[in-house]
């Protein structure tokens, strides 16, 4: 644009500023004018007829559009690029012609800088000072399409989520059910309802009791569903117990494991609980045989040993040299620690099997246990060079008790902490003490002692701590046994150790 | 005139294990390998004390005890039941059977298997 054509535009400006003051015949009517178009928020602009140069544009419409006052007022609308869409351009090249109006054209519309912006386009042709002008005002949508498309394509990807996990849900091969706070079904998958025999529709908003009924395979008449509430009271992931059933409308006892998982909201607050089980009716028959087949061949080896050991036995009676006396004796005491072990196995088939041994109980001194304890353990303990001594606070001891499983279970702990004291300066003291409706046994060692971060896995069934492992012999099963066995009892077992201060093991056992 | 000990037991080793303790104890040794060939020597011989298995192949030691048990016998012949299960179930279905002595193999050894004859006969 030359010098001239520029002051000309200004000129024609000032023209077009006071015809439209004029246009208004009253004092202060450009200041009002400032303010609808000048001021206004939404890109204004003036074009002058028939030239269709831009004459006067507002803040909003440089400043949306990028352009600087200089750069536009003066040039035609159809010059400047300012239209994406020819068919539309045309359209309002029309509109000047035929001197008409557009509403609300839907249209992109070119900035200075390139970008395109979505807007809503409306002109209009009018006559002021008999001169024609073209008046267009442009509301940006460009924003609002943003986020309509956005929010569009969140809900397209919530709902394909939605479908994704309820096909999930629907389609997997466990039993899922979710629980509200009143512990209420609110949603249930096809593989729960054909478990429990009621359809979605019967079960859906049902207290879950009602529809899904479990039980222990030891007690098939009561109600086991801890697992459930526990998980509402702690927040905590639960297992179902083992050995837990399900019991179908048809009365069809359904064995079934896997877990209960809380569902909390945004502030950790517990809203129900999923459930998710699985048809375990072949697992546990392959359990079942699994612990058969340890039992039988258990059974099935004890005679052989027990040959052996009468063999030995009877070997030693007869004149033998130190060294052949040496030998048998080994043999004899090798074929002991082995029947050990197949007992060992065929406690823990029992615990597989019933979950829990049979006791039977009967009234028993434990006094006279725990010497047989001492004696059994004596030549050991003189082989370790260890020192015992045993304290109680009562002449008798009578316990209501499975004698041979109630020594089997302290022999475990007795004979561990021998094992495990030190060379030459063990100590260890069994202290047995009745009191009112209890007795406390403490077995304490100075031995080798369990590391503090293993001390929760101990009673676990194979586990044996870092520092038992290499130097002496063991399954990792005593424990473990010692501990069903006590818990069977009704009683409880503990005990404190720091690594390399020995243990003190404590058995606690009501009288009664 | 030693006295007369029945074994069933269908195991050689322990046959001969307890024929040699109790022949140097000085009593006479009956021995018969199943329940059926046994419970005809209890009639035939009329041990002293019977020692008898529970595991045998055909016939086993619960088929002699309720032979036995119908014909009258458990009061009449003391008499020690060789076990391998020591679990509850054993010992109730022993316990209902009459047994009043039963012992678990594995845990005893010959010393204590003659002592208890001892206190029995």
């Amino acid at each position: 644009m030359s010098q001239s054509e520029k002051s000309k535009s200004k000129s024609d400006l000032r023209d077009l500023r006071a015809c439209i003051a004029e246009d208004f015949h009253k004092e202060g009517e450009l200041q009002k004018y400032n303010m609808l178009f000048t001021g206004n928020p939404v890109p204004m602009a003036i074009i002058e007829l028939p030239s269709r140069k831009f004459t006067e544009v507002n803040a909003a419409f440089l400043n949306r559009l990028q352009y600087k006052e200089s750069g536009i007022i003066g040039k035609a609308i159809m010059d400047i690029g300012l239209f994406d869409d020819q068919e539309k351009q045309k359209k309002i090249a029309d509109v000047l012609e035929k001197k008409g109006h557009i509403r609300n054209l839907d249209l992109k519309i070119r900035a200075n800088t390139g970008e395109i912006l979505n807007v809503i386009f409306s002109g209009e042709v009018f006559e002021s000072q008999g001169k024609n002008f073209f008046s267009i005002v442009i509301m940006d949508v460009t924003e609002h399409k943003r986020n309509i498309k956005e929010i569009r394509s969140k809900t397209e990807q919530i709902s394909r989520d939605k479908s994704k996990i309820e096909t999930i849900i629907q389609s997997i091969g466990d039993g899922v059910f979710v629980v509200d706070n009143n512990l209420r079904i609110i949603l249930i998958n096809p593989v729960a309802s054909q478990l429990s025999g009621y359809s979605e529709k019967e079960a859906l908003n049902q207290k879950y009791s009602k529809i899904l009924r479990f039980v222990l395979e030891s007690d098939p008449q009561k109600e086991n569903s801890d697992f459930i509430t526990q998980t509402m009271d702690t927040g905590e992931i639960q297992s179902m117990p083992r050995h837990t059933m399900l019991i179908s409308r048809e009365g069809e006892k359904i064995p079934v494991a896997d877990s209960v998982v809380p569902l909390k909201n945004k502030q950790g607050k517990i809203i129900g609980c999923v459930v998710v089980f699985r048809d375990a009716t072949r697992e546990r028959e392959i359990d079942r045989m699994k612990s058969e087949f340890v039992s039988l061949a258990s059974h099935q080896l004890k005679t052989p040993m027990t040959g052996i050991k009468w063999m030995s036995e009877l070997m030693l009676r007869e004149h033998l040299s130190d060294k052949q006396k040496e030998y048998m004796h080994d043999i004899h005491e090798s074929t002991n620690r082995t029947i050990g072990l197949v007992d060992d196995l065929l406690n823990l088939s029992r615990m597989e099997t019933g979950g829990q041994f049979n006791v039977v109980k009967k009234r028993i001194d434990l006094d006279k246990i725990f010497k047989e304890i001492i004696e059994n353990n004596r030549e050991f303990a003189e082989f370790k060079k260890v020192d015992i001594k045993y304290k109680k606070n009562s002449p008798k001891l009578i316990l209501n008790i499975d004698r041979n499983k109630i020594k089997h279970a302290l022999n475990n702990i007795f004979n561990n902490s021998i094992k495990y004291s030190r060379d030459d300066n063990g100590k260890v003291l069994a202290d047995i003490r009745k009191k009112d409706n209890e007795i406390l046994i403490k077995i304490k060692d100075n031995g080798i002692g369990i590391p503090t971060a293993q001390q929760k896995k101990i009673f676990e069934k194979f586990f044996r701590a870092d520092n038992a492992q290499y130097d002496t012999i063991g399954t990792g099963l005593g424990l473990s046994i010692s501990k069903s066995i006590i818990e069977a009892h009704g009683g409880q077992i503990w005990f404190e150790s720091k690594k390399d201060s020995g243990a003190i093991f404590y058995v606690k056992l009501p009288l009664k | 005139m030693p006295k007369t000990i029945l074994i069933i037991e269908d195991d050689n080793i322990l046959q001969k294990v307890m024929k040699d303790a109790l022949k140097t104890e000085g009593y006479s040794v009956i021995q018969a390998f199943d329940g059926g060939a046994g419970f005809k020597d209890i009639t035939r011989v009329k041990p002293d004390l019977i020692i008898l298995d529970l595991l045998m192949p055909l016939k086993p030691g619960e088929w002699v005890l309720k032979k036995m048990n119908e014909k009258g016998m458990m009061d009449k012949y003391p008499l020690i039941v060789l076990t391998v299960k020591n679990d509850a179930a054993n010992t109730n279905n022993l316990a209902n059977l009459n047994v009043k002595n039963h012992i678990s193999k594995s845990e005893y050894s010959l010393e204590m298997l003659t002592e208890r004859i001892k206190e029995l006969i």
